[in-house]
């Protein structure tokens, strides 16, 4: 009687642990299908771009060019040579997005326009080497407007009710990531790096 | 028959007079009230909002009142407002045991707080091969019991 208890018991750990087991991989795997099909948007994207890019240019000016994104569409390319991280963005910082990659903040600034660009993502996945990150490193974006080359100012932790976003004048990518990046159980902190842009910031089309 | 109806007459006054009053009423009829004529809704709701804020401050100022004179008398005091008198202030008035709310997460603005970045697909992960692993052995511990 009791080896048969045991073994109910033991079969219905091994499913519950499976199923979890089963739907991690599958978020994990979906995540990644995600981001490779936002990398081949963002590469067609911008063979487009750079058309429609210039005949905007030329009929309307910069200025009146529309930046409106869709939740979930590859806004930008990020790269960070010290830690090997070359991904792309994705609009939204929902589950879905970043599941598949770094997620830019809606409302925040295009990376390279004027104001705060903050971009998010998960500390075990496409940040988890963030925290390599020191004063005085580089990271690079690139939109479908402009590639901006960025020099890492500022790198604090706060706690996750702290405010922290905030509107500039100039420039600025904020990049932020869960605090401590090797926890397990939901993270108490937020890293929070903040990048001024080094030069004014190229225009696609001319470079 | 006269006799016997008269009889009967008489004990049910005889009945009456000596029933307690509470037992009388039950034997009454019932009067229906009169209906009241129909009236606006609107305006019942708006006279009734007022009526309610005027009690309201005539009552804060009998408070007042009696904390000023509590006050000269030199006993301590604290006006106390009822919670229906509270429903009726005004809406942008907030109150003092409300929860603040938490600012969004998933969109900026100036004093935002950082995004939720965590995830619990690790957790997921971990646990799902602690429980594999625990019920591996519960399997073979059965095995080795039976």
């Amino acid at each position: 009687m009791r080896a048969g208890v045991l073994k109910v018991a033991g079969v219905c750990l091994c499913t519950l642990g499976a199923t979890l087991v089963a739907y991690a991989g599958t978020r994990y795997a979906a995540g990644a299908l995600r981001a490779d099909q936002a990398r081949r948007q963002w590469e067609e994207q911008q063979a487009a771009a750079a058309v429609a890019m210039a005949r905007s240019r030329a009929r309307l000016g910069a200025a009146q060019i529309s930046t409106t994104v869709v939740l979930g569409a590859p806004i930008a390319r990020l790269t960070i040579p010290r830690i090997g991280l070359d991904e792309i963005v994705l609009e939204g910082v929902e589950d879905d997005e970043l599941n598949a990659g770094p997620g830019h903040l809606p409302g925040s600034a295009m990376p390279g326009m004027r104001g705060n660009a903050v971009i998010s993502a998960h500390r075990d996945r496409h940040f988890r080497h963030l925290d390599e990150l020191r004063v005085g490193d580089t990271v690079v974006t690139e939109t479908g407007l402009a590639r901006a080359q960025w020099i890492i100012v500022n790198r604090r932790i706060i706690g996750r009710d702290t405010p922290a976003l905030f509107q500039t004048p100039g420039p600025t990518l904020t990049l932020t990531t869960c605090w401590p990046v090797r926890y397990f159980g939901s993270a108490p902190d937020r890293l929070i790096l903040t990048a001024h842009v080094v030069s004014a910031p190229v225009a696609r089309t001319q470079s | 028959m006269t006799l016997r109806s008269t009889t009967t007459a008489l004990l049910f006054a005889v009945t009456t007079a000596l029933t307690p009053a509470p037992l009388i009423a039950q034997i009454t009829t019932f009067v229906p009230p009169p209906r009241k004529a129909a009236v606006d809704s609107t305006k019942a709701v708006v006279a009734a909002a007022a009526t309610a804020r005027a009690d309201t401050a005539a009552r804060m100022r009998l408070g007042d009142m009696k904390a000023w004179v509590d006050s000269a008398a030199g006993v301590s005091t604290t006006t106390q407002v009822a919670a229906a008198d509270t429903s009726m202030m005004p809406p942008q008035q907030p109150s003092p045991t409300a929860a603040p709310n938490r600012p969004s997460t998933t969109g900026f603005a100036n004093g935002a707080i950082a995004p939720n970045t965590a995830s619990p697909l690790p957790f997921f992960l971990a646990g799902g091969f602690v429980l594999i692993l625990a019920g591996l052995g519960a399997i073979r511990l059965a095995r080795r019991r039976a």
